[in-house]
């Protein structure tokens, strides 16, 4: 029998685990009865599932994907184009479906990316302290220091604009949250009694970390995830307006919006909605993390 | 005042540090990179003479150590090369388009603080309020909106629609020889206003209200949530209710000894938020073709113009690393529990 | 005999929370007398700071004051129009708290927060009010003044942060002073010091304190007459002497013999069994029936009515039912 089977390992993972599946029926309550986080959820839904089965549920999907039809340029919205067509033709409302998966992905990709570069640098630099927290915390300070989204255009500028490139560039600049967050919370879970108790009957740290200290960190890992999809929503779309991310003819809904935009004073559908599609997906997710924060309530970690 | 200046110089010597090392990166960025530099600098149709006749002078065929302190030394000179698009010197393109950026963030900056503070505090005060619920979900959409779509929007709105302001420049053309204004800042409401230039400064101000609008959308949703927050937080203290107990007024209590400690967090995020600023000038000003910097560095960017980049990228850390410092000398100086070491 | 300086008549006070209403204080009716030290005694969650807030018209939302009257020196406090309220507060009643570390606004002065009581009750010029000031920090004990004057709150210890308070309170040499457990967060050495603090100036102010405490042995050393709350409800109401000495209610029987003497040699400690009702508003019964040992069927019926014992000593107990005489009768002094 090692250690870290010995009683605090196991008494601690049995009460945590029921608060956590309390804790999780409790939000999943408090989510159904508030309309505006049920609205959120609700538009979350709706938006993997176009992400999923987009080009199904398009109009015209292959417009959608950039077949141009030229003969029905500029078509005002109407029962066969719902939301109007754009400069080549193409119906919006398909473009905007098909483009909900690059919309999904990239978020998704980036936030994978940066906590799992982040979270493990910001344990360490929590946790062993001294020389490599200071490395690690003024590596952070340098990140820090500077806008993320400049700093994320000068690297896509560098690298070259693309879609990949662009969610490099967005990782990069996103990971020091993600290593602050994890080291504020070990630092004031290290102090806590319990780590002492394990230390003393000789857990290893490893084990320590791993078990005790990074579950801890989820939940606020969570809800900032949560917001920070869609943030990384909208900083994909406006690295797409300038023209520093993916390029035409994907439906990348940024992309859209400038290509709309010498248009805009006429036809105007063709900017308006793709940037509707922007906005209403980052206030669902916005409301949503605003929502899991006020009853997860990180604030203890601070 | 000792301790004071102690701290300055401590904060100065590590943004140094950090400026070097942003520095550092954007130039192994631009130099590593694009396979040849040289190249990229003459354009498509130069010949192999050309290009190494450039790679000389430019000291590109040196070791990539030395280029950077070549470059340091020159940036601590204030030269910052000549950028590739138009041949003239970055710096010349920077002081140039300055002011209307500045102008443009001074005007955004200061729209959101003080709405955003003032619903921020009444919101707090009058928490569960129809008004308390409105603030909250402006707020909300403050900081959802993409920029770029609310410039289009309002755009179509205030100026296709009613009519109301116009949507490119600074400054109608046509007044630039009527009216013209006296360049003393190059901060054309300062200016017009200061030599009594009534005409162009409406003028003027009337340009830079849907940009400023804008701009101010993101900062505000920001400041106004984080002084709820704060202000909520205030209120339940203690030395609230010993206000209240002693008589003191409520709008007193509210507008100052509440405020008074909230003002330390709100002012942190007006400093984070001008982060967000800086970069919302570039679509701001791109989609209302405001001659700033932002228009200029996003057309660099475009062209892969480096040194105009990498100038760009060091004078707008300089410019951040400065202004958190007097955010945080203000924050000492609000709240006295904050020790400076 | 005088008339009181404070009289709370059938206080009712509610909380209104998402979960339904929470009868904190159910009916209490006291008087205190012009130049006594009162105490307030009970246990954590029986209602005396919601009695003390209430009497100044602090209670914090989602509480309200569902009934009852609170008149001060014949004037219903309950009745003002809000801009007499305020010029009572502070003016007229001045309540000092349990924590003062965050009584004070940590971002401005000692001396400016002095400075603006003083000239909100008593207008004058800010050096006027300066030196007011400084002459109250020295009447409470605190050295060096002026120098204080210009310190942050975050500089002063607890106890020298309760002496500002406790000057601040007497500036406009209020008619009542309500002292919410105020030693209670402060070193056993300080507290004694305070409590000399507070009486000394009370006798020399003649200033009438209303002091709550859970804290028996600091009735028992400082208070004039004393009432103990259980569960929102006045239960005992007395000199202190009678009251420790003749207890009358169960539940003060209950608390006087579980302080610890260290003169005796005990077998166990004695504590009260059970716990506190936690909605005693909506019961219709005694309400420390279930704890009670001299429980019968008459405490189950309907809630004692305080029945007088002694001098100015009432017990809201079915026990002394009949010992006197029925009904409330005038107490004389």
């Amino acid at each position: 029998m090692q250690a870290s089977d010995v009683v605090v390992s196991k008494d601690q993972d049995h009460p945590s685990e029921r608060l956590a599946h309390r804790r999780l029926h409790y939000t999943v309550r408090v989510i159904l009865r508030d309309p505006l986080a049920f609205f959120s959820v609700l538009v979350i839904v709706a938006l993997i599932i176009l992400a999923l089965f987009g080009p199904w549920i398009a109009p015209y999907p292959e417009q959608g994907k950039g077949r141009t039809n030229v003969p029905e340029r500029f078509a005002s919205p109407s029962a066969k184009y719902w939301l109007g067509a754009d400069q080549l033709g193409r119906d919006v409302l398909s473009r905007i479906i098909v483009g909900s998966s690059i919309a999904l992905r990239v978020p998704m990709i980036v936030v994978i990316l940066a906590v799992a570069v982040g979270a493990p640098l910001g344990a360490l630099a929590g946790y062993v302290g001294g020389w490599l927290d200071n490395l690690i915390m003024r590596l952070t300070d340098l990140f820090l220091a500077f806008p993320s989204l400049l700093l994320a255009v000068a690297i896509v500028a560098a690298l070259g604009p693309s879609l990949t490139n662009a969610m490099i560039a967005i990782a990069i600049s996103w990971w020091p949250w993600y290593a602050r967050l994890v080291r504020g919370v070990t630092l004031s879970l290290r102090e806590r009694y319990f780590v002492e108790a394990a230390r003393s009957i000789g857990v290893s740290n490893r084990t320590i970390v791993l078990r005790h200290i990074l579950p801890n960190c989820v939940t606020p890992i969570l809800v900032q995830a949560t917001i920070d999809f869609g943030t990384v929503i909208l900083a994909e779309g406006s690295l797409a307006f300038i023209g520093l991310g993916t390029q035409p003819p994907a439906p990348d809904w940024g992309l859209m919006v400038s290509q709309g935009r010498s248009y805009i004073l006429d036809q105007w559908w063709i900017s308006t909605f793709p940037g509707l599609a922007i906005f209403v997906s980052v206030l669902a997710f916005n409301l949503l993390g605003d929502t899991l924060r006020d009853i997860l309530d990180p604030r203890q970690y601070r | 005042m000792l301790a004071k200046l102690d701290y300055i110089l401590k904060r100065l010597v590590m943004s140094a540090l950090v400026l070097l090392g942003l520095s550092i990166i954007t130039f192994t960025l631009a130099r590593v990179v694009p396979s040849d530099p040289a190249a990229l600098y003459i354009g498509p149709r130069a010949r192999p003479e050309q290009i190494e006749a450039i790679t000389i002078k430019l000291g590109l065929d040196k070791p990539l150590y030395v280029q950077y302190l070549y470059y340091l030394r020159d940036a601590l000179h204030g030269d910052l090369q000549k950028s590739i698009a138009t041949k003239r010197p970055v710096v010349q393109e920077i002081t140039e388009r300055l002011p209307s950026s500045v102008e443009l963030l001074v005007a955004g900056m200061s729209l959101a603080t003080l709405v955003g503070v003032i619903l921020g505090v009444l919101s707090a005060r009058l928490q569960g309020s129809p008004f308390d619920v409105l603030v909250r979900i402006l707020s909300l959409v403050g900081v959802s909106l993409p920029a770029f779509w609310l410039a289009l929007l309002l755009q179509i709105i205030f100026y296709r629609h009613l009519g109301w302001f116009p949507i490119t420049g600074r400054l109608d053309t046509t007044l630039r020889f009527t009216h013209p204004i006296e360049p003393i800042t190059g901060l054309y409401l300062f200016d017009s206003l200061v030599t009594g230039n009534w005409v162009a400064f409406k003028d003027v101000a009337w340009h830079i209200v849907l940009p400023a609008v804008t701009l101010a959308a993101y900062p505000m949703g920001l400041v106004a949530r984080m002084t709820r927050a704060t202000m909520l937080e205030v209120l339940s203290q203690d030395y609230i209710r010993t206000a209240r107990a002693y008589g003191v007024r409520d709008l007193f209590v509210t507008g100052v000894y509440a405020l008074k400690n909230a003002l330390g967090p709100t002012l942190t995020v007006v400093g984070l938020s001008l982060a967000y600023a800086l970069t919302g000038t570039f679509f701001v000003e791109l989609v209302f073709n405001w001659p700033g910097l932002g228009t200029f560095t996003v057309h660099s960017l475009l062209k892969v113009d480096y040194p105009a980049i990498m100038g760009v990228t060091l004078f707008a850390a300089v410019g951040y690393v400065i202004v958190n410092l007097i955010v945080d000398l203000l924050q000492t100086w609000i709240d006295p529990r904050i020790s400076l070491g | 005999m005088a008339e009181p300086s404070l009289r709370i008549e059938d206080l009712h006070v509610s909380f209104f929370t998402l979960t339904g209403e929470v009868r904190a204080i159910n009916g209490v009716s006291l008087e205190v007398y012009p130049g006594e030290f009162f105490g307030l005694v009970g246990e954590t969650g029986c209602g005396k700071t919601v009695t003390g807030l209430a009497v100044l018209g602090l209670v914090p939302k989602p509480g309200r004051i569902t009934r009852g009257r609170i008149l001060l020196k014949g004037r219903d406090l309950l009745r003002l129009p809000p801009r007499e309220m305020r010029r009572v507060r502070g003016g007229d009643i001045a309540m000092i708290f349990q924590n003062p570390s965050t009584s004070l606004n940590p971002v401005f002065t000692i001396g400016s927060q002095l400075v603006r009581v003083i000239r909100l009750h008593q207008g004058g010029s800010k050096s006027q009010a300066e030196k007011h000031a400084c002459e109250l920090l020295e009447a409470v004990g605190l050295p060096e003044a002026e120098h204080l004057m210009q310190a942050y709150p975050h500089e002063l210890s607890g106890g020298m942060l309760q002496r500002v308070m406790i000057a601040m309170a007497f500036s406009s040499r209020p008619s009542l002073l309500i002292a919410d457990e105020p030693t209670t967060a402060l070193d056993v050495t300080i507290q004694a010091q305070i409590l000399a603090l507070l009486r000394d100036l009370q006798s020399r102010f003649d200033i009438t304190t209303l002091l709550i405490t859970h804290d028996l042995g600091i009735i028992a050393e400082t208070c004039d007459r004393v009432a103990v709350l259980y569960a929102g409800q006045v239960a005992e109401v007395g000199p202190t002497m009678d009251i420790f000495n003749n207890p009358g209610h169960p539940y003060t029987q209950g608390l006087i013999h579980a302080i610890p003497r260290p003169d005796r040699e005990v077998g166990h400690l004695a504590a009260i069994p059970g716990t506190v009702p936690s909605n005693p508003g909506f019961l219709s019964h005694c309400l420390f029936a279930p704890r009670c040992p001299h429980a019968w069927e008459r405490c189950w019926e309907a809630q004692p009515a305080p029945f007088p014992v002694g001098e100015g000593h009432r017990v809201a107990c079915f026990l002394h039912e009949g010992s006197l005489l029925h009904a409330s009768q005038e107490v004389p002094s």
